[in-house]
């Protein structure tokens, strides 16, 4: 069942004392609101109508529905509350990315095109989807060498992400991208050797399933002695690496088709039963496809196979979770994920759009709304494109996307490129020290924390390219009363809950100036660099 | 709930606090004086070939019944006889070969200066083949799986989670016996728990590791902006996660300004270094070196890393670019130790996943598989030697995990480990401490060390 969930309205008791301010700034800004114009089924309400959402709990969503609010998606929210915003997104036409013709080091257009999007783009639950997806479902153009490639696979995602897990698999596996990055293009079942293994193990133990055996909580069943169960043998990985044998890349139109052909992404890979191994293979949980099978309905029924194991639901939701919401969450929020996938509602198994809804709207992921109810181990650290990402929209950056990459790669987040089929940083990284999952501490060292300031100085003060133009005025005019700019600051940037400490330490460094520019800029370098802004909660 | 550990408090305080303690653990250990004279140094240096190096076609048998053994496995992998650069095992009766590329180690290993750990992995005991394939011993969890098999490497712990690793718990012990007043461990490959100690904290960098904040002017505003953003590292929020971000940051900012003070002391170097990112990395490690005095530090620790080596296609074109860049890295490495006038103070030692069967696959590479050949280089090895046993090259032979060539190791990561460590300082009696599954064999270390 999809959960519809009521965001708790703000309690009389919560400490904060601004609660005045965010209702009167509210209004100011769904006044000022234009946003709607690229989605079409967008309920527009009257103007005057009162909000449906606080400032606040609108601000804290976007934070984890899109790349990061702004007064205008925070005015946006508010009208249509946190239900009208989810069924606009999902009905936002994706935005593509644009096919380039030259190969080589021109994955730079495919990169300002992702800065783009992110910072100007209307899909915005869609790109977040996506690029969680690409992130868990690997491919990297340190391999893949034809920017054409990455260019569908990220179109590829954009389609699917609203889908059916299904679906995503299967164009994930005949992807001639995947195909040629795990090497399953042209992989032969000849006789004399062995077939290659790459993407047989990956797709189960990175894509789709995992290790060990899962209860639907998340975490790993355990044998009589305590041990995790494997989900699969080396056997298994054998089984399934003969299974994606025969395919090849699609053939350029006007060309011969065989198998062995070079490298083409534009298309599925084609198979050919020839080169497909003839042998019975060993599946998931003891299911083995017999002998001379048929190339494609072998295939699918793989794919069915891994789809239809039980760890799926509760191994890819958590990862959505953790990517959308939180590092930490309990088994129970995992549950509820994992109970969406296996079932929507309406008998159907792996809808991503009811798993998305499931995961944001949840009780754990509303909690925050009122700080008060927050966890310790709530939230999660911003992965270095997120950080950029909303502090772009923060400071309502037009950019051409220029130079953006790099700041990006100097964070260990170079995008498109990353460095393993594991991604920038593993789901289950564990904070040395602590019993907490911190995935994205993976890539937060000596080096890239002091990036990632350095990055909000250039934004702030400096220049990112010449195409990339920042608009503070709405600080700017705040600014003559610290107060008033630190509440403008604190609801765009955190939702409102700048704690006290932190408010006080910075309102301290403007009185330093008289300039209202000096003061808007450093109110939002000393937000977007401090832990309290990166770590999204 | 979760909130952050004892340990992790203590770990990020443990550089002030332990520098009290320092000197009057120096001086009973009668310490004090050769360290002073900048005698005592030592530096290990960790070279992380990600992705599973195919040591397969890193070190080659070369007498012709092996070679032609060898060949008719590796078929269209093989590497022509002619090609490979022989060498002389001094306790093996048969010779060896190198890949091509390793032209400058092929010199560092007839010199006695490179040393060959052959066969070597992750092992809870001596396995056979009949005991792996009746599950009747224990075995490293996850085999053949990347992840799992990298974090074994690094941390030794073959069935447990870990979130220290084997440098780190070396640096642990350093600590402990010398004090430190800056980190022991530096990680040029950006955070790996090799590096992660219980109580050492690393630092952990990637790129330049003296990075600092830009935009501060020295104007009143800036310093009062400067200052605001020091104080908001230090606010307890309540969230663990963000007390974790600004552990990170404040030691950043603290890290990068002693490095850069240090570095600035440094007279640079007139060894030539490939323009690699490996290459880069070796270059930073000597250039640190050259300051050790400035940092006050006996022992370092440092950890580089390359990628690439998961060659699953094509291997023969691939392994030849990144066999070359490891080759003229490694030789640089060793040429800057020389030129600090410390080859026998530096020993540099490689990692990785896992080796890659022995078996080509249908796409001209290989896949993963179990126990590898690593390199040990500098004047405190005891050079042109092989170290462990060379494994049968024989499909479903009795080395064969499988049937598709997976060696299992016949020495064990922890043997191998143990003797790195040893060299660097650790007492005897430390080492299984620190590499758990140490006492399952018979031989703790393998004498590949002077000293």
């Amino acid at each position: 069942m999809i959960r519809r969930y009521t965001p708790p309205r703000a309690s009389r008791s919560q400490v904060f004392s601004r609660l005045t301010f965010w209702l009167l700034l509210s209004c100011g800004l769904a006044f000022a609101a234009n946003v709607d114009r690229a989605t079409p089924k967008a309920p527009r309400s009257r103007a005057g109508q009162t909000p449906q959402v606080s400032a606040m709990v609108a601000a804290r969503f976007l934070e984890q529905a899109s790349w990061g609010p702004n007064a205008a998606t925070i005015a946006q929210v508010q009208n249509v509350g946190l239900d009208g915003y989810l069924s606009q997104q999902f009905s936002a036409p994706a935005s593509r990315y644009t096919l380039p013709n030259q190969r080589g080091i021109y994955f730079l257009p495919l990169q300002k095109e992702f800065f783009v999007f992110g910072t100007q783009g209307q899909d915005q639950l869609r790109q977040r989807v996506s690029f969680a997806l690409s992130e868990i479902i690997v491919v990297s153009a340190q391999k893949v060498f034809d920017p054409k490639g990455i260019a569908l696979w990220m179109n590829m995602l954009q389609n699917d992400a609203f889908g059916n897990f299904s679906t995503l698999l299967k164009d994930v596996t005949l992807s001639p991208t995947m195909g040629y990055y795990l090497d399953m293009g042209n992989n032969d079942g000849c006789r004399t050797c062995a077939p290659n293994e790459n993407y047989a193990r990956e797709v189960l133990q990175l894509f789709s399933i995992g290790l060990e055996k899962l209860n639907i909580d998340g975490t790993p069943q355990l044998d009589g002695n305590g041990n995790p169960i494997p989900t699969y043998s080396q056997d298994t990985i054998e089984g399934f690496a003969h299974v994606f044998t025969g395919w090849s890349y699609p053939p350029v139109p006007g060309t011969f088709a065989y198998f062995g052909y070079r490298p083409n992404f534009a298309g599925p890979m084609v198979p050919y039963q020839g080169h497909y191994d003839r042998g019975a293979k060993l599946l998931l949980d003891g299911y083995t496809l017999p002998a001379n099978g048929n190339i494609k309905t072998d295939l699918d029924a793989a794919v069915q196979n891994i789809f239809n194991h039980p760890n799926v639901g509760p191994f890819i939701g958590k990862q959505l979770i953790q990517k959308l919401v939180t590092s930490n969450p309990s088994p129970d929020y995992v549950t509820r994920v994992a109970q969406v996938f296996n079932d929507n509602g309406h008998g159907v198994r792996g809808d991503l759009k009811a798993v998305i809804t499931a995961i944001l709207l949840d009780p754990e992921a509303r909690r925050g709304d009122d700080p008060s109810k927050l966890q310790s181990s709530d939230g999660h650290l911003r992965e270095p494109v997120l950080h950029m990402m909303a502090t772009l929209r923060a400071v309502n950056t037009i950019t051409d996307g220029q130079n953006l990459m790099y700041y990006a790669y100097y964070m260990q987040q170079y995008p498109f490129v990353s460095p393993t089929v594991f991604n920038f940083y593993p789901p289950n990284y564990q904070i040395p020290g602590t019993n907490l999952l911190g995935p994205e501490f993976k890539i937060q060292n000596d080096t890239t924390s002091m990036a990632r300031i350095n990055f909000v100085n250039d934004l702030i003060y400096g220049t990112i390219s010449n195409r990339t133009t920042i608009d503070i005025s709405a600080y700017v005019a705040a600014a003559k009363d610290i107060n008033k700019l630190l509440d403008l600051v604190s609801v765009n940037m955190m939702h409102g809950a700048m704690p006290d400490d932190m408010r006080g330490t910075i309102a301290t460094a403007l009185g330093a100036t008289q300039s209202l520019t000096r003061r808007a800029q450093a109110a939002i370098y000393l937000t977007a660099s401090s832990s309290q802004y990166q770590m999204e909660h | 709930m979760n909130r952050l550990t004892r340990r992790s408090f203590l770990r990020r305080t443990c550089c002030t606090a332990a520098a009290g303690v320092a000197a009057s653990s120096f001086q009973k250990l009668g310490l004090v004086s050769a360290y002073a004279q900048g005698t005592d140094y030592k530096a290990l240096v960790c070279v992380f070939l990600f992705g599973g190096n195919d040591a397969n076609n890193m070190i080659v048998p070369y007498g012709n019944s092996d070679y032609q053994n060898y060949a008719s496995i590796r078929g269209g992998l093989a590497l022509p006889q002619n090609s490979l650069l022989p060498i002389q095992p001094k306790s093996l009766s048969v010779p060896y070969s190198l890949h091509p590329q390793f032209t400058g180690l092929q010199s560092l290993f007839d010199q006695g200066r490179l040393a060959a750990v052959v066969n070597t992995g992750t092992l809870v005991q001596p396995t056979t083949r009949d005991q792996y394939l009746q599950g009747q011993v224990p075995v490293p969890g996850n085999l053949f799986s990347h992840a799992d098999q990298q974090q074994q490497m690094q941390t030794c712990a073959l069935n447990t989670f870990a979130d220290a690793g084997w440098g780190g718990k070396v640096a642990d012990k350093i600590e402990s016996i010398y004090g430190s007043s800056f980190p022991v461990l530096i990680s040029l490959a950006g955070i790996n728990v090799f590096a992660e100690g219980l109580v050492a904290r690393p630092i952990e960098a990637n790129g330049d590791p003296t990075q600092q904040l830009r935009g501060f002017s020295g104007s009143s505003d800036d310093n009062a902006r400067l200052a605001a953003l020091q104080s908001l590292l230090t606010f307890g929020t309540g969230l663990s996660l963000v007390q974790a971000a600004s552990s990170t940051t404040s030691n950043a900012l603290a890290d990068a300004k002693t490095l850069a003070d240090a570095l600035a002391q440094g007279s640079g170097l007139h060894t030539q270094f490939p323009q690699t990112d490996l290459g880069a990395q070796l270059r930073e490690v000597a250039l640190i070196i050259q300051v050790r005095a400035a940092l006050g530090l006996p022992r370092q620790i440092f950890f580089v890393a390359t990628g690439g080596y998961d060659t699953h296609s094509y291997q023969l074109n691939q392994h030849d670019y990144l066999y070359a860049d490891l080759n003229a890295s490694m030789s640089a490495f060793y040429n800057a130790t020389v030129e600090l006038g410390i080859p026998q103070q530096v020993m540099t030692f490689t990692l990785s996943d896992f080796s890659r069967t022995m078996l080509p696959d249908s796409t001209s590479g290989t896949d993963h598989a179990w126990g590898s050949h690593h390199l040990v280089l500098g004047d405190s090895v005891l050079g042109s030697d092989f170290y462990g046993k060379w494994p049968t090259l024989a499909l479903n032979g009795p080395d064969d995990a499988t049937s598709e060539g997976r060696w299992i190791p016949t020495t064990s990561l922890d043997q191998y480990g143990a003797t790195l460590a040893q060299w660097f300082g650790v007492p005897p009696g430390d080492l299984e401490s620190i590499f758990p599954n140490l006492v399952n064999f018979q031989n703790q270390t393998l004498g590949f060390t002077t000293g």
